[in-house]
């Protein structure tokens, strides 16, 4: 008797072991923050998937879960996804592996790098440009917003930094983008704002003056990825000056936009 | 006798498995022809990202130490907006703010002040572009923090005088996730720029070094 126990004892609780997961993941009902509405919880589709310590392709492997279990999504940066699994473990997946998972109705799911086509689903714009302004090194910060994919309004602030005098521009512009599925597009600019000249202390004394003025000019676009854009324009300014002749001013630029 | 015995079992062990083989490859095959029928090509689905909550932005203040040429080391303060555009670069904007002290010579000589005391308020912003360069952990005590050290460069104001100059900036920092949406920074910055507050043109660097607090939302 003892004998057939010391044979079967470790059989059958190899056994238990083997049949335990299957059956407690089975019975066990999803945490409740699982079960909220709009909760992402996709299960492993693929032999296993890494989890990183953190969002980067330096930061060590410390779990991989495996075929068949299940995780929550619960937020994102850049290309990296934070989840969580039923055993409470919590790290970052990369794009890629998501790639790996399945939805509820077991349809493979896309996390696929947004192409540069996607970029009309940020609609806030946020760069820089630097270049010259009749000859002194200008550069300005700008937001923009996205209306439609082919017409965005933009606020501007250029400062440039003349031998003489700095000029401060502040102007609302509205562009117009004819074709906005092509990758390099071309865009027309049309706005209005004021100059503020502001004479250097240092060696004239005169001064400051503020003109409205007129903005007419156009670029190239190029839509790197879903987030930057590089920017190439020329802008004419008409600055209506209180004496007879309007001033013009031109200015050219490259620069970089962050939409999101 | 034995021998009959044995050459039955041969022959039963040997038919079993050619059968057994012939029925494994036969299932098979009934397996792959099953499999080339039934699996469906179901389109993936797209993901909804935007249903995910994303962290890309960052926003913090600071404070430390600028070295002013001619004006002292004085205390600076700050606030920073980054956004991260890939997990290897992000774009930020720092505005900071500083009282410059007297200049040696204003302290010796005693002549009339060179600056109005309105003046000596001394404020920069810049846009920047960053690489991280480092990523890493650092060891703290018997714990872990996620880290990165990160480059960057890129250009902008200084309002000092009452006169704006355009000033380049680079540097390079340290960035202590304390969370993973709570990091501490630890910064050291060289503005560039030149003024001609002294009569003749002075191309002028002053060293900035802070610490900081950024949330990610």
């Amino acid at each position: 008797m003892s004998n057939l126990l010391r044979i079967w004892a470790p059989r059958l609780t190899l056994l238990l072991c083997l049949a335990a997961p299957h059956s407690t993941m089975a019975a066990a009902p999803l945490p409740d923050h699982w079960r909220e509405a709009g909760a992402q919880v996709y299960t492993v589709a693929v032999p296993y998937i890494d989890v990183h310590t953190f969002a980067g392709r330096g930061y060590p492997i410390f779990h991989v879960v495996e075929h068949g279990e299940k995780i929550l999504v619960i937020k994102r940066r850049n290309d990296w996804f934070n989840i969580e699994t039923l055993d409470g473990k919590a790290g970052w997946v990369a794009r890629e592996h998501m790639n790996g998972t399945v939805d509820a109705n077991n349809i493979a799911l896309d996390f696929s790098t947004p192409s540069w086509r996607e970029r009309a689903e940020n609609r806030f714009e946020a760069g820089l440009t630097a270049g010259s302004l009749e000859g002194a090194v200008a550069y300005t910060p700008y937001i923009a917003y996205h209306f439609t994919p082919n017409i965005h309004g933009e606020l501007k602030y250029t400062q440039a930094f003349g031998e003489f005098s700095n000029l401060k521009l502040t102007t609302v512009s509205l562009t117009h983008q004819p074709f906005p599925s092509w990758r390099i597009s071309p865009f027309f600019r049309l706005g209005s704002g004021v100059i503020q000249t502001n004479p250097s202390t240092i060696l004239v004394q005169s001064e400051d003056r503020e003109d409205p003025i007129f903005t007419v000019g156009g670029g190239l676009v190029f839509s790197a990825s879903n987030h930057l854009v590089l920017r190439v324009e020329y802008n004419n300014h008409i600055i209506m000056t209180t004496r007879n002749v309007n001033e013009e001013v031109e200015e050219w630029k490259a620069g970089f936009g962050v939409l999101f | 006798m034995e021998s009959w015995i044995r050459r039955i079992v041969l022959v039963a062990l040997v038919s079993g498995v050619t059968l057994s083989g012939h029925t494994l490859a036969q299932g098979s095959d009934q397996g792959k022809l099953l499999g080339d029928v039934v699996q469906p090509d179901i389109e993936r689905r797209k993901v909804k990202e935007a249903l995910i909550d994303s962290e890309n932005f960052e926003f913090g203040f600071y404070a430390g130490v600028m070295a002013f040429e001619d004006f002292g080391s004085n205390d600076v303060y700050g606030l920073r907006l980054a956004f991260h555009v890939t997990e290897d670069w992000f774009v930020e904007a720092n505005y900071g703010f500083s009282k410059l002290q007297e200049t040696s010579y204003e302290q010796l000589s005693g002549a009339a002040p060179i600056l109005t005391d309105d003046q000596r308020d001394m404020s920069y912003y810049n846009l920047n572009l960053g690489y991280n360069l480092l990523p890493g952990e650092v060891y703290i005590g018997n714990r872990a923090f996620n880290s990165n050290f990160y480059l960057m460069f890129g250009a902008g104001n200084t309002l000092f005088a009452d006169e704006d100059y355009f000033t380049y900036n680079f540097g390079g920092g340290l960035r202590l996730f304390l969370t993973d949406w709570i990091a501490m920074h630890w910064d050291v910055r060289n503005h560039l720029m030149t003024h001609a507050r002294f009569g003749k043109e002075k191309e002028i660097q002053n060293l900035e070094t802070h610490v900081g607090l950024t949330l990610f939302f």
